[in-house]
């Protein structure tokens, strides 16, 4: 477990930067469209710190796939509900989400999570493939 | 690589590694999977016996080695993890961590 924290914390913090990355550039074009013209200070913070937090754990938790022990769809689940809360929690307390937009969120989140599933099982099952076709045939 | 010898029940025979199709552990002792489709147990530990063996010998998990040239085909299940299916018809899976360096020895 120890082995694992390690391996969370790694990942956390080599991805943690991407979150306020992201915030400022959606904030340019809200900026930019009109949309906004000036932020608060105060909820500035707040947003760079929970978006950072929130980075942390969204990239931290895909350590969990190095848990040989846990078979692949578990592994998957235990991120899926990590990223779930994590997103949701964040975008609630910052007022990004009205709570009637509940059912749409977890909607786009589900869809979400299954295509990029669906396209790590098919990368695997084409690498299965390829590695079959060179055991049969190596000079391919 | 010394002389591999294998023992199961009264006999102990030496072991030609070429037709050994994988080495495994299972409760705490060591295998070999021969081509005439019986078990021996060996007297090394696996780690040992990684070292040892010819370079046909992969990891393909925490606790199997597998005869590159002994392997029929990779299949994977529809969880996404991946098996390995050895001449005889026998399987065992392979491991996230070993899947990554079985992709570097096929130089994909």
């Amino acid at each position: 477990m120890n082995k694992f924290m390690k391996e969370f914390c790694r990942r956390g913090l080599l991805f943690a930067w991407l979150g306020p990355v992201i915030l400022c550039i959606v904030w340019y074009f809200l900026k930019k469209n009109g949309i906004i013209d000036q932020l608060d200070v105060l909820d500035v913070i707040r947003a760079v710190l929970s978006i950072l937090v929130m980075s942390f754990l969204a990239a931290g938790v895909s350590a969990v796939y190095t848990l040989e022990q846990l078979p692949y769809p578990t592994a998957g689940l235990i991120q899926m509900a990590v990223l779930y809360f994590d997103y949701l929690l964040v975008y609630l307390w910052n007022g990004w989400l009205p709570l009637s937009a509940l059912p749409v969120y977890s909607l786009i989140f589900l869809t979400g999570f299954g295509i990029i599933w669906l396209i790590i099982y098919l990368t695997i099952r084409r690498t299965v493939e390829r590695m079959n076709s060179r055991m049969h045939n190596p000079e391919n | 690589m010394e002389i591999l010898y294998g023992c199961r029940e009264e006999e102990i025979r030496k072991l030609d590694t070429a037709a050994i199709e994988s080495v495994y552990v299972m409760d705490g002792r060591t295998y070999a999977a021969y081509a005439d489709g019986k078990e021996y147990r060996l007297k090394q530990r696996l780690y040992e016996l990684e070292a040892k063996l010819p370079a046909d010998f992969v990891r393909i998990n925490k606790s199997a080695l597998a005869n590159r040239r002994k392997i029929r085909s990779f299949q994977t299940q529809i969880s996404g993890a991946v098996d390995v299916v050895f001449l005889s018809g026998h399987r065992d899976y392979v491991s996230r961590r070993c899947f990554s360096e079985l992709k570097r020895r096929y130089e994909l």
